[in-house]
Protein backbone atom coordinates (compact mmCIF):
# COMPACT_ATOMS: atom_id res chain seq x y z
CA UNK A 1 0.00 0.00 0.00
CA UNK A 2 1.40 3.71 -0.91
CA UNK A 3 1.19 5.02 2.17
CA UNK A 4 2.97 8.73 2.92
CA UNK A 5 3.28 9.03 6.32
CA UNK A 6 4.45 7.16 9.19
CA UNK A 7 2.05 5.18 11.20
CA UNK A 8 1.63 5.46 14.60
CA UNK A 9 1.30 2.09 17.17
CA UNK A 10 -1.83 1.89 18.38
CA UNK A 11 -1.42 2.05 21.87
CA UNK A 12 0.64 5.86 21.39
CA UNK A 13 -2.25 7.04 18.67
CA UNK A 14 -5.05 6.23 21.52
CA UNK A 15 -3.07 8.19 24.36
CA UNK A 16 -2.85 11.12 22.07
CA UNK A 17 -6.50 11.08 21.27
CA UNK A 18 -7.49 10.77 24.94
CA UNK A 19 -5.08 13.54 25.83
CA UNK A 20 -6.78 15.73 22.98
CA UNK A 21 -3.48 15.89 20.85
CA UNK A 22 -4.64 17.83 17.45
CA UNK A 23 -1.93 15.80 15.60
CA UNK A 24 -3.43 12.21 16.85
CA UNK A 25 -7.10 13.65 15.07
CA UNK A 26 -5.02 13.80 11.70
CA UNK A 27 -3.44 10.70 11.93
CA UNK A 28 -6.72 8.74 12.33
CA UNK A 29 -7.44 10.00 8.88
CA UNK A 30 -4.43 9.02 7.42
CA UNK A 31 -4.47 5.54 8.92
CA UNK A 32 -8.33 4.73 9.01
CA UNK A 33 -10.68 7.36 6.54
CA UNK A 34 -9.52 4.50 3.75
CA UNK A 35 -11.50 1.96 5.29
CA UNK A 36 -14.50 3.80 5.99
CA UNK A 37 -14.39 5.48 2.86
CA UNK A 38 -14.24 2.46 0.88
CA UNK A 39 -17.03 0.77 3.46
CA UNK A 40 -19.51 4.05 2.67
CA UNK A 41 -19.31 4.04 -1.43
CA UNK A 42 -19.30 0.13 -1.51
CA UNK A 43 -22.77 0.51 0.35
CA UNK A 44 -24.88 3.39 -1.49
CA UNK A 45 -22.57 6.23 -0.13
CA UNK A 46 -20.58 9.03 -1.77
CA UNK A 47 -17.77 10.85 -0.92
CA UNK A 48 -19.33 13.34 1.14
CA UNK A 49 -21.04 11.11 3.19
CA UNK A 50 -17.70 9.44 4.14
CA UNK A 51 -16.28 12.66 5.00
CA UNK A 52 -19.07 13.42 7.30
CA UNK A 53 -20.10 10.35 8.62
CA UNK A 54 -15.79 9.70 9.21
CA UNK A 55 -16.01 12.74 11.71
CA UNK A 56 -19.18 11.15 13.81
CA UNK A 57 -17.13 7.88 13.94
CA UNK A 58 -13.88 10.06 15.29
CA UNK A 59 -16.29 11.71 18.05
CA UNK A 60 -17.89 8.24 19.30
CA UNK A 61 -14.20 6.80 18.93
CA UNK A 62 -12.76 9.14 21.40
CA UNK A 63 -15.40 9.44 24.17
CA UNK A 64 -15.69 5.73 24.11
CA UNK A 65 -11.59 6.06 24.45
CA UNK A 66 -12.54 8.48 27.22
CA UNK A 67 -14.71 6.38 29.14
CA UNK A 68 -13.63 5.64 32.11
CA UNK A 69 -13.12 1.48 32.34
CA UNK A 70 -12.77 1.14 29.13
CA UNK A 71 -10.16 -0.85 26.89
CA UNK A 72 -9.86 -1.85 23.69
CA UNK A 73 -8.43 -5.53 22.61
CA UNK A 74 -8.52 -5.13 18.75
CA UNK A 75 -6.84 -3.23 16.57
CA UNK A 76 -7.44 0.27 16.81
CA UNK A 77 -8.74 0.23 12.84
CA UNK A 78 -11.01 -2.63 13.40
CA UNK A 79 -12.82 -0.71 16.09
CA UNK A 80 -12.90 1.91 13.64
CA UNK A 81 -14.57 0.18 11.19
CA UNK A 82 -16.99 -1.53 13.40
CA UNK A 83 -18.21 2.06 14.48
CA UNK A 84 -18.56 3.39 11.30
CA UNK A 85 -20.51 0.06 9.66
CA UNK A 86 -22.97 0.92 12.60
CA UNK A 87 -23.33 4.55 12.32
CA UNK A 88 -23.89 3.98 8.25
CA UNK A 89 -26.24 1.20 8.63
CA UNK A 90 -28.11 3.36 11.23
CA UNK A 91 -28.32 6.57 8.44
CA UNK A 92 -29.22 4.17 5.83
CA UNK A 93 -32.07 2.58 8.09
CA UNK A 94 -33.63 6.18 8.69
CA UNK A 95 -32.88 6.90 4.77
CA UNK A 96 -35.49 4.54 3.91
CA UNK A 97 -39.11 5.87 2.79
CA UNK A 98 -41.50 6.22 6.38
CA UNK A 99 -44.79 4.28 6.30
CA UNK A 100 -47.27 6.56 7.02
CA UNK A 101 -48.86 5.85 11.02
CA UNK A 102 -51.92 4.35 11.25
CA UNK A 103 -53.23 5.06 14.79
CA UNK A 104 -56.48 2.92 15.51
CA UNK A 105 -56.03 3.23 19.18
CA UNK A 106 -58.44 6.00 20.59
CA UNK A 107 -56.49 5.34 24.08
CA UNK A 108 -53.23 6.10 22.96
CA UNK A 109 -51.95 8.90 25.16
CA UNK A 110 -51.11 12.24 23.69
CA UNK A 111 -48.19 13.92 25.05
CA UNK A 112 -48.95 16.02 26.96
CA UNK A 113 -47.56 19.37 27.78
CA UNK A 114 -46.06 18.73 30.96
CA UNK A 115 -43.01 16.14 28.87
CA UNK A 116 -42.09 18.59 26.49
CA UNK A 117 -42.26 20.90 29.42
CA UNK A 118 -39.17 18.88 31.39
CA UNK A 119 -37.21 18.45 28.04
CA UNK A 120 -37.21 22.17 27.35
CA UNK A 121 -36.36 22.68 31.03
CA UNK A 122 -33.52 20.70 31.84
CA UNK A 123 -31.98 21.69 28.40
CA UNK A 124 -32.33 25.80 29.13
CA UNK A 125 -30.71 25.21 32.89
CA UNK A 126 -27.46 22.94 30.82
CA UNK A 127 -27.02 26.27 28.35
CA UNK A 128 -27.14 28.46 30.81
CA UNK A 129 -24.22 26.75 32.98
CA UNK A 130 -22.81 26.41 29.40
CA UNK A 131 -22.77 29.99 28.93
CA UNK A 132 -21.59 30.20 32.78
CA UNK A 133 -18.36 28.18 31.60
CA UNK A 134 -17.04 31.03 29.20
CA UNK A 135 -16.54 33.57 32.35
CA UNK A 136 -14.35 30.93 34.18
CA UNK A 137 -10.79 31.61 33.94
CA UNK A 138 -9.46 29.39 31.77
CA UNK A 139 -7.29 27.29 34.34
CA UNK A 140 -10.98 26.58 36.13
CA UNK A 141 -12.20 25.73 32.84
CA UNK A 142 -9.33 23.30 31.65
CA UNK A 143 -9.20 21.72 35.59
CA UNK A 144 -13.04 21.00 35.41
CA UNK A 145 -13.37 20.02 31.14
CA UNK A 146 -10.13 17.89 32.62
CA UNK A 147 -11.76 16.00 35.14
CA UNK A 148 -15.16 15.90 34.49
CA UNK A 149 -15.05 15.46 30.55
CA UNK A 150 -11.63 14.02 29.69
CA UNK A 151 -11.77 11.92 32.86
CA UNK A 152 -8.42 12.41 33.75
CA UNK A 153 -6.81 11.91 37.00
CA UNK A 154 -6.26 14.77 39.67
CA UNK A 155 -2.27 14.40 39.16
CA UNK A 156 -2.35 14.32 35.03
CA UNK A 157 -4.66 17.60 35.99
CA UNK A 158 -2.27 18.99 38.42
CA UNK A 159 0.82 17.86 35.70
CA UNK A 160 -0.52 20.06 33.01
CA UNK A 161 -1.55 23.12 35.26
CA UNK A 162 2.34 23.11 37.12
CA UNK A 163 0.52 22.10 41.04
CA UNK A 164 0.88 19.16 42.88
CA UNK A 165 -1.94 16.44 42.91
CA UNK A 166 -3.32 18.25 46.70
CA UNK A 167 -3.08 22.21 45.31
CA UNK A 168 -4.83 20.74 41.64
CA UNK A 169 -7.93 19.18 43.71
CA UNK A 170 -8.38 22.32 45.98
CA UNK A 171 -8.25 24.44 42.84
CA UNK A 172 -10.95 21.77 41.33
CA UNK A 173 -13.40 22.54 44.54
CA UNK A 174 -12.95 25.98 44.50
CA UNK A 175 -13.54 26.27 40.68
CA UNK A 176 -17.16 24.09 41.42
CA UNK A 177 -17.97 26.24 43.86
CA UNK A 178 -17.71 29.40 42.27
CA UNK A 179 -19.56 27.69 39.85
CA UNK A 180 -21.98 26.75 41.38
CA UNK A 181 -22.54 29.77 43.08
CA UNK A 182 -22.40 32.27 39.94
CA UNK A 183 -25.16 29.10 38.56
CA UNK A 184 -27.51 30.02 41.73
CA UNK A 185 -27.59 33.64 41.66
CA UNK A 186 -28.69 33.62 37.89
CA UNK A 187 -31.96 34.93 37.86
CA UNK A 188 -33.26 33.06 34.46
CA UNK A 189 -31.39 29.87 36.41
CA UNK A 190 -33.95 30.64 39.22
CA UNK A 191 -36.97 31.22 37.18
CA UNK A 192 -36.56 27.65 35.64
CA UNK A 193 -35.80 25.99 39.04
CA UNK A 194 -39.09 27.30 40.33
CA UNK A 195 -40.99 25.94 37.03
CA UNK A 196 -39.70 23.24 37.46
CA UNK A 197 -40.72 22.22 40.95
CA UNK B 1 -14.70 30.82 48.24
CA UNK B 2 -15.70 27.88 49.73
CA UNK B 3 -16.79 24.60 48.07
CA UNK B 4 -20.64 24.67 49.10
CA UNK B 5 -21.24 21.42 47.59
CA UNK B 6 -20.93 19.07 50.89
CA UNK B 7 -22.08 15.83 48.62
CA UNK B 8 -20.19 16.73 45.65
CA UNK B 9 -18.09 13.50 45.72
CA UNK B 10 -21.14 10.75 47.02
CA UNK B 11 -23.11 12.33 44.37
CA UNK B 12 -20.12 11.84 41.21
CA UNK B 13 -20.19 8.35 42.30
CA UNK B 14 -23.83 8.07 41.93
CA UNK B 15 -24.06 9.17 38.32
CA UNK B 16 -20.67 7.62 37.21
CA UNK B 17 -22.33 4.19 38.70
CA UNK B 18 -19.56 3.85 41.09
CA UNK B 19 -21.74 2.89 44.21
CA UNK B 20 -22.33 -0.41 45.79
CA UNK B 21 -26.32 -1.17 44.94
CA UNK B 22 -27.30 -0.92 48.44
CA UNK B 23 -25.77 2.23 48.66
CA UNK B 24 -27.30 3.00 45.65
CA UNK B 25 -30.34 2.01 46.81
CA UNK B 26 -29.68 4.63 50.22
CA UNK B 27 -28.75 7.20 48.25
CA UNK B 28 -31.98 7.05 46.29
CA UNK B 29 -34.24 7.07 49.48
CA UNK B 30 -32.02 10.35 50.85
CA UNK B 31 -32.69 11.81 47.70
CA UNK B 32 -36.85 11.48 48.14
CA UNK B 33 -36.65 12.65 51.47
CA UNK B 34 -34.33 14.88 52.01
CA UNK B 35 -34.89 18.40 49.35
CA UNK B 36 -31.42 20.15 50.40
CA UNK B 37 -29.64 16.94 49.01
CA UNK B 38 -32.36 17.13 46.18
CA UNK B 39 -31.40 20.69 45.03
CA UNK B 40 -27.35 19.85 45.31
CA UNK B 41 -28.11 16.61 43.19
CA UNK B 42 -29.96 18.58 40.63
CA UNK B 43 -26.96 21.55 40.64
CA UNK B 44 -24.67 18.96 39.98
CA UNK B 45 -26.17 17.36 37.04
CA UNK B 46 -27.08 20.48 35.25
CA UNK B 47 -23.30 21.80 35.83
CA UNK B 48 -22.08 18.16 34.49
CA UNK B 49 -23.80 18.11 31.70
CA UNK B 50 -23.10 21.97 31.01
CA UNK B 51 -19.71 20.66 31.43
CA UNK B 52 -20.75 18.03 28.74
CA UNK B 53 -21.62 20.21 26.26
CA UNK B 54 -18.36 22.23 26.34
CA UNK B 55 -16.36 19.46 25.92
CA UNK B 56 -18.76 17.72 23.05
CA UNK B 57 -18.70 21.21 21.42
CA UNK B 58 -14.70 21.50 21.95
CA UNK B 59 -14.28 17.28 20.56
CA UNK B 60 -16.49 18.82 17.82
CA UNK B 61 -14.41 21.89 16.28
CA UNK B 62 -11.29 19.92 17.33
CA UNK B 63 -12.15 17.39 14.50
CA UNK B 64 -14.10 19.77 12.33
CA UNK B 65 -10.38 21.73 12.40
CA UNK B 66 -8.30 18.49 11.34
CA UNK B 67 -10.73 17.57 8.62
CA UNK B 68 -10.32 21.31 7.01
CA UNK B 69 -5.97 20.89 7.40
CA UNK B 70 -6.23 17.43 5.70
CA UNK B 71 -8.50 19.34 3.15
CA UNK B 72 -6.27 22.10 2.88
CA UNK B 73 -3.08 19.82 2.03
CA UNK B 74 -5.01 18.06 -0.45
CA UNK B 75 -5.71 14.72 1.68
CA UNK B 76 -9.27 13.81 0.14
CA UNK B 77 -8.31 14.88 -3.61
CA UNK B 78 -5.69 12.37 -3.23
CA UNK B 79 -8.15 9.97 -2.05
CA UNK B 80 -10.96 10.15 -4.43
CA UNK B 81 -8.72 10.95 -7.08
CA UNK B 82 -6.44 8.40 -7.16
CA UNK B 83 -8.29 5.35 -8.93
CA UNK B 84 -10.47 7.62 -11.65
CA UNK B 85 -6.38 8.75 -12.89
CA UNK B 86 -4.63 5.44 -13.22
CA UNK B 87 -3.91 4.64 -16.73
CA UNK B 88 -4.98 1.35 -18.06
CA UNK B 89 -2.14 -0.82 -16.99
CA UNK B 90 -2.16 0.55 -13.68
CA UNK B 91 -5.62 -0.11 -13.72
CA UNK B 92 -5.30 -3.95 -13.98
CA UNK B 93 -2.56 -3.32 -11.09
CA UNK B 94 -4.74 -2.15 -9.01
CA UNK B 95 -7.48 -4.60 -9.61
CA UNK B 96 -4.11 -7.35 -9.04
CA UNK B 97 -3.95 -5.32 -5.90
CA UNK B 98 -7.22 -5.19 -4.47
CA UNK B 99 -7.96 -9.38 -4.93
CA UNK B 100 -4.21 -9.21 -2.83
CA UNK B 101 -5.97 -6.97 -0.42
CA UNK B 102 -9.98 -9.19 -0.19
CA UNK B 103 -7.19 -11.93 0.45
CA UNK B 104 -5.38 -10.33 2.51
CA UNK B 105 -8.27 -9.07 4.56
CA UNK B 106 -10.31 -12.58 4.97
CA UNK B 107 -6.77 -13.72 6.59
CA UNK B 108 -5.94 -10.51 8.68
CA UNK B 109 -10.07 -11.11 9.91
CA UNK B 110 -9.16 -15.08 10.58
CA UNK B 111 -5.81 -14.36 12.46
CA UNK B 112 -6.98 -11.87 14.34
CA UNK B 113 -7.40 -11.59 18.08
CA UNK B 114 -10.84 -12.06 19.20
CA UNK B 115 -12.54 -8.90 20.37
CA UNK B 116 -13.35 -8.68 23.85
CA UNK B 117 -16.60 -8.54 25.19
CA UNK B 118 -16.28 -4.81 25.48
CA UNK B 119 -15.62 -4.29 22.09
CA UNK B 120 -18.56 -5.93 20.77
CA UNK B 121 -20.58 -3.54 23.35
CA UNK B 122 -18.80 -0.66 22.37
CA UNK B 123 -19.66 -1.42 18.48
CA UNK B 124 -23.34 -2.33 18.55
CA UNK B 125 -24.49 -0.20 21.62
CA UNK B 126 -24.31 3.35 20.48
CA UNK B 127 -26.70 5.96 21.37
CA UNK B 128 -29.11 5.96 18.75
CA UNK B 129 -29.09 2.54 18.40
CA UNK B 130 -31.21 1.88 21.80
CA UNK B 131 -33.49 5.52 20.60
CA UNK B 132 -37.09 5.20 18.82
CA UNK B 133 -38.12 8.37 16.84
CA UNK B 134 -41.62 7.71 18.36
CA UNK B 135 -40.63 6.06 21.55
CA UNK B 136 -44.46 6.57 23.14
CA UNK B 137 -46.19 6.84 20.53
CA UNK B 138 -44.81 3.13 19.66
CA UNK B 139 -45.21 1.98 23.14
CA UNK B 140 -48.58 3.18 23.54
CA UNK B 141 -49.81 1.77 20.08
CA UNK B 142 -48.70 -1.94 20.68
CA UNK B 143 -50.86 -1.22 24.05
CA UNK B 144 -47.73 -1.81 26.46
CA UNK B 145 -48.58 1.62 28.61
CA UNK B 146 -50.40 1.24 31.98
CA UNK B 147 -53.95 2.10 32.00
CA UNK B 148 -54.07 4.63 34.68
CA UNK B 149 -53.73 7.75 33.15
CA UNK B 150 -51.51 9.48 35.88
CA UNK B 151 -48.84 6.66 35.62
CA UNK B 152 -48.57 6.56 32.15
CA UNK B 153 -48.05 10.54 32.41
CA UNK B 154 -45.52 9.63 35.26
CA UNK B 155 -43.97 7.37 32.86
CA UNK B 156 -43.95 9.48 29.39
CA UNK B 157 -42.23 11.96 30.85
CA UNK B 158 -39.61 9.62 32.24
CA UNK B 159 -39.03 8.42 28.82
CA UNK B 160 -39.08 11.75 27.49
CA UNK B 161 -35.80 12.33 29.26
CA UNK B 162 -33.83 9.06 28.11
CA UNK B 163 -35.41 9.90 24.60
CA UNK B 164 -34.15 13.14 25.45
CA UNK B 165 -30.41 11.51 25.63
CA UNK B 166 -30.81 13.06 29.34
CA UNK B 167 -29.49 9.52 30.95
CA UNK B 168 -28.66 10.97 34.45
CA UNK B 169 -32.06 12.61 34.77
CA UNK B 170 -33.93 9.54 33.16
CA UNK B 171 -32.39 7.00 35.52
CA UNK B 172 -33.53 8.98 38.18
CA UNK B 173 -36.75 9.36 36.99
CA UNK B 174 -37.36 6.12 36.32
CA UNK B 175 -35.89 4.52 39.61
CA UNK B 176 -38.71 6.98 41.25
CA UNK B 177 -41.25 5.65 39.06
CA UNK B 178 -40.09 1.75 39.37
CA UNK B 179 -40.35 2.91 43.41
CA UNK B 180 -43.95 3.51 43.07
CA UNK B 181 -44.58 0.97 40.34
CA UNK B 182 -42.77 -2.07 40.68
CA UNK B 183 -44.72 -4.51 38.61
CA UNK B 184 -43.77 -1.67 35.79
CA UNK B 185 -41.52 -4.26 33.27
CA UNK B 186 -41.70 -1.56 30.60
CA UNK B 187 -40.08 0.85 32.84
CA UNK B 188 -37.57 -2.20 34.27
CA UNK B 189 -36.49 -2.77 30.92
CA UNK B 190 -36.11 1.34 30.03
CA UNK B 191 -34.37 1.56 33.04
CA UNK B 192 -32.04 -1.28 32.33
CA UNK B 193 -31.20 0.13 28.74
CA UNK B 194 -30.59 3.86 30.71
CA UNK B 195 -27.97 1.85 33.27
CA UNK B 196 -26.14 0.95 29.87
CA UNK B 197 -25.95 4.22 28.20
CA UNK B 198 -24.30 5.00 31.32
CA UNK B 199 -21.92 2.17 31.80
CA UNK B 200 -23.28 0.36 35.14
CA UNK B 201 -23.26 -3.16 33.55
CA UNK B 202 -23.70 -4.69 36.80
CA UNK B 203 -27.43 -2.77 37.39
CA UNK B 204 -28.42 -3.53 33.66
CA UNK B 205 -27.85 -7.26 34.35
CA UNK B 206 -29.66 -7.06 37.37
CA UNK B 207 -32.36 -5.56 35.68
CA UNK B 208 -32.70 -7.22 32.41
CA UNK B 209 -32.07 -10.95 33.09
CA UNK B 210 -35.60 -11.23 35.23
CA UNK B 211 -37.32 -9.88 32.20
CA UNK B 212 -35.90 -11.97 29.21
CA UNK B 213 -37.59 -14.58 27.34
CA UNK B 214 -37.31 -18.11 29.37
CA UNK B 215 -35.95 -16.44 32.85
CA UNK B 216 -37.85 -18.35 35.40
CA UNK B 217 -40.91 -17.07 35.78
CA UNK B 218 -40.55 -14.15 33.39
CA UNK B 219 -43.34 -11.75 33.34
CA UNK B 220 -42.25 -10.13 30.03
CA UNK B 221 -44.04 -6.59 28.30
CA UNK B 222 -44.78 -9.06 25.06
CA UNK B 223 -43.37 -7.65 22.08
CA UNK B 224 -40.36 -6.57 23.64
CA UNK B 225 -38.71 -10.16 23.85
CA UNK B 226 -36.47 -9.87 20.78
CA UNK B 227 -34.99 -6.29 22.31
CA UNK B 228 -34.41 -7.18 25.81
CA UNK B 229 -32.63 -10.48 24.35
CA UNK B 230 -30.54 -8.07 22.14
CA UNK B 231 -29.41 -5.55 25.14
CA UNK B 232 -29.53 -8.05 27.95
CA UNK B 233 -26.52 -10.08 25.57
CA UNK B 234 -24.76 -6.21 25.10
CA UNK B 235 -24.77 -5.55 28.50
CA UNK B 236 -22.99 -9.05 29.41
CA UNK B 237 -21.00 -8.05 26.38
CA UNK B 238 -20.05 -4.95 28.36
CA UNK B 239 -19.64 -6.22 31.76
CA UNK B 240 -17.21 -8.96 30.53
CA UNK B 241 -16.99 -10.37 33.77
CA UNK B 242 -15.78 -14.06 33.91
CA UNK B 243 -18.70 -15.86 31.90
CA UNK B 244 -20.19 -12.77 31.07
CA UNK B 245 -18.86 -13.92 27.69
CA UNK B 246 -20.54 -17.14 27.30
CA UNK B 247 -24.06 -15.57 28.85
CA UNK B 248 -24.04 -12.92 25.73
CA UNK B 249 -22.90 -15.61 22.80
CA UNK B 250 -25.99 -17.75 24.38
CA UNK B 251 -28.64 -14.87 23.88
CA UNK B 252 -26.93 -13.68 20.69
CA UNK B 253 -27.30 -17.14 18.92
CA UNK B 254 -30.91 -17.49 20.33
CA UNK B 255 -31.10 -13.86 18.23
CA UNK B 256 -29.09 -14.90 15.32
CA UNK B 257 -31.16 -18.60 15.48
CA UNK B 258 -34.51 -16.76 15.08
CA UNK B 259 -34.13 -15.73 11.48
CA UNK B 260 -37.79 -13.53 11.38
CA UNK B 261 -35.93 -11.32 14.55
CA UNK B 262 -34.90 -8.02 13.08
CA UNK B 263 -31.85 -8.65 15.46
CA UNK B 264 -30.72 -11.94 13.98
CA UNK B 265 -27.97 -10.32 11.20
CA UNK B 266 -26.81 -7.98 13.82
CA UNK B 267 -26.42 -10.86 16.66
CA UNK B 268 -24.41 -13.03 13.77
CA UNK B 269 -22.01 -10.39 13.32
CA UNK B 270 -21.87 -10.03 17.12
CA UNK B 271 -21.71 -13.46 17.48
CA UNK B 272 -18.59 -13.87 15.02
CA UNK B 273 -16.85 -11.06 16.65
CA UNK B 274 -17.25 -12.27 20.42
CA UNK B 275 -16.18 -16.01 19.11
Amino acid sequence: MNEDYERWPDEELINALKAGDNQAFKQVYRQGYSLVEALIIKNNGNAEDARDVFQEVLFVLVKKLRAPGFRLSSALNTFLYAIARNIWRNRLRRRKPQVEFQDTRHDAIDLTESDVTVKRLFEKRHGIVRQLLDGLSDKCRQILLGFYYHKKTMRQIGEEQGLSEGSAKVQKHRCMGYLKNEVEAHPEYQNLINEGS
Amino acid sequence: MTNDLPNLDKIEDYLNGLMPEQEREQFERELDSDPSLKKEFQLVQDILAGIGQLGDEELESQIGQAQQELEAEGFFEKKTGRIAALPFDRQRWAAAASVLIVLGTALFLWLRPKSSGQDVFAAYFQAEEAKTGALIDDLSAAGLLAPNQEQRNNLAAALKLYQSGNYADARQALAGYRQKYPQDTIAQFYLGLTDLHLSNFDEAVHLLSPIVPRAPGAKLPAGLEDEITWYLALAYAGRSAEKDNDSAAALFRRLAANSSSPYAARAREALRQLE
